[in-house]
């Protein structure tokens, strides 16, 4: 999943940026109910962004065709000045279907936010192995033989977010010590079942 | 799995009486309500919010669509439909038990959510809608506590429109051994530790891994869905198959 993993991380970003900008609901507001569909050629996938409820949700998939733009990752940077709409749309490197004005309006928010997006994913990716994984998952995932790469790789959002304080140290100690007395429990009761098997040998 | 005997069925690991098992299985949803956001996060290290993005991109949701999110519980998938359907479109979040029902409705309300989301108590297996009414029926972790699951996926055939889909989300089984026992050692042993730490509720904790296991596997499911009607039926496999996400059409 980790085209949702992405989305996940683009969708925190984002509303997080929304959420720091006191002068944003205006212009958040007008693009309520309204999507735009990026295919990107460095992607596989489309990326749509939705706004409703003033907030952006980010999706893998397409929503509709009101607004879809065709482009690559150097162009999209670009994007956010807006006045550069027309002329990436003349070199060729921009293609818009649909409603002009929502990718306009869409590209005015990008430019307002500003959002370092390099910085932004950096920070944020690397705190997946850095964080709560180590504690949470070395210690228990190693022990159980637990297909490790399969759940970190998949560790996503629950991480990212700022839920993740949900578990709390002391939380995660308790849960940790009573994973150990379970790993001891089970290892005296496959002792004794060694020295039953032994015994009726 | 509905098994051979018409008048029994599964409890987890234990075999009930058919006409028993909506009472034990509403014993405990109304037990875990409460916890049961929190408790997801912490057994499932976040990762059931990637399934059910995955969820949510695999529907091709449309704005206008109208959308049954059943089993639906505390809303999570009906809050993404809801802002994504649109003013235009109809969210309902179903559920046979009324405990996760209200902390849904309380949930999506604190969200902000209330414009088009219609909250109906109601049994997979006898759904109180017309026929031809969705667009799009989700049921993520619930199937597997239904009693006559063959009824349901009926139930819910009937309610589609032409051309809509049924995702069905459910644990699963998966593909490799290694993971399959270390799953097995997760959910019987630490599941029901952190249910009784958490939610202070081992007991309910321990039915939900026994439930998981008895549920039917990938291909089962999928010959389950094409018996009630659906066709194009394909399934993807979520970490492993841990989770497994089919998806069906009425046509
Ligand atoms: C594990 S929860 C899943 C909730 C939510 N869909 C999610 O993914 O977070 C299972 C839900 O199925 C509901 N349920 C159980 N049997 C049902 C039935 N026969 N009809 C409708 N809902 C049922 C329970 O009340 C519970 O809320």
């Amino acid at each position: 999943m980790p085209k949702q993993m992405l989305t996940a991380i683009i969708e925190i970003i984002i509303n997080k940026a929304l959420s720091l900008d006191s002068n944003i609901s205006e212009p958040l507001s007008k693009l309520n109910g309204k999507n735009l569909t990026l295919i990107i050629s460095e992607l596989d996938f489309p990326i749509t962004l939705n706004v409703e409820l003033n907030t952006i949700s980010v999706l893998a998939s397409h929503l509709s065709d009101d607004c879809v733009i065709h482009s690559n990752f150097a162009s999209l940077a670009k994007l956010k000045q807006t006045e550069l709409l027309t002329s990436l749309i003349r070199s060729g490197d921009l293609d818009i279907v649909g409603d002009l004005k929502i990718a306009q309006q869409f590209a005015g928010l990008a430019e307002q936010l500003n959002i370092d997006w390099e910085k932004q994913l950096a920070d944020r990716i690397g705190d997946i192995p850095a964080f709560k994984l180590n504690s949470l998952g070395a210690k228990l995932l190693k022990k159980l033989n637990f297909a490790k790469a399969q759940i970190s790789q998949d560790a996503g959002e629950y991480l990212l977010h700022e839920k993740r304080l949900l578990v709390t140290d002391t939380e995660l100690r308790v849960f940790n010590s009573s994973v150990d007395k379970t790993k001891l429990e089970l290892d005296k009761l496959q002792s004794k079942l060694d020295s039953l098997a032994q015994r009726i040998k | 799995m509905t098994t051979d005997n018409k008048d029994t069925t599964d409890f987890g690991f234990k075999t009930v009486k058919a006409e028993d098992k909506e009472t034990m299985v509403a014993g405990v949803f109304h037990s875990v309500a409460k916890q049961y956001d929190i408790m997801n996060d912490v057994m499932s290290f976040g990762i059931h919010r990637l399934w059910k993005r995955f969820t949510i991109d695999a529907s091709g949701v449309r704005p206008g669509n109208s959308i049954l999110d059943l089993a639906g519980g505390t809303g999570d998938l009906t809050a993404k439909f809801s802002k994504l359907t649109g003013p235009t479109g109809k969210v309902i979040l179903a559920d046979i038990n009324s405990s996760m029902l209200n902390v849904g409705r309380d949930k999506l309300r604190d969200l902000g959510i209330v414009g088009n989301v219609d909250y109906v108590q109601a049994n997979a297996e006898a759904l109180p809608f017309d026929d031809n009414s969705f667009d799009i029926v989700t049921i993520a972790f619930g199937l597997r506590n239904v009693t006559d699951k063959d009824k349901a996926l009926r139930s819910i055939f009937r309610v589609l429109k032409p051309g809509g889909r049924l995702l069905v989300l459910e644990f699963s089984k998966p593909e490799h051994d290694l993971l399959n026992k270390a799953y097995d050692f997760y959910s019987f042993n630490i599941l029901p530790k952190m249910g009784e730490l958490v939610a202070k509720d081992g007991e309910s904790y321990q039915y939900l891994a026994e439930s998981i296991r008895m549920h039917p596997d990938q291909e089962t499911l999928k010959s389950m869905m094409e018996a009630a009607g659906f066709e194009q039926t394909n399934y993807h496999n979520l970490t492993g198959g841990i989770v497994a996400l089919h998806k069906g059409y009425k046509f």
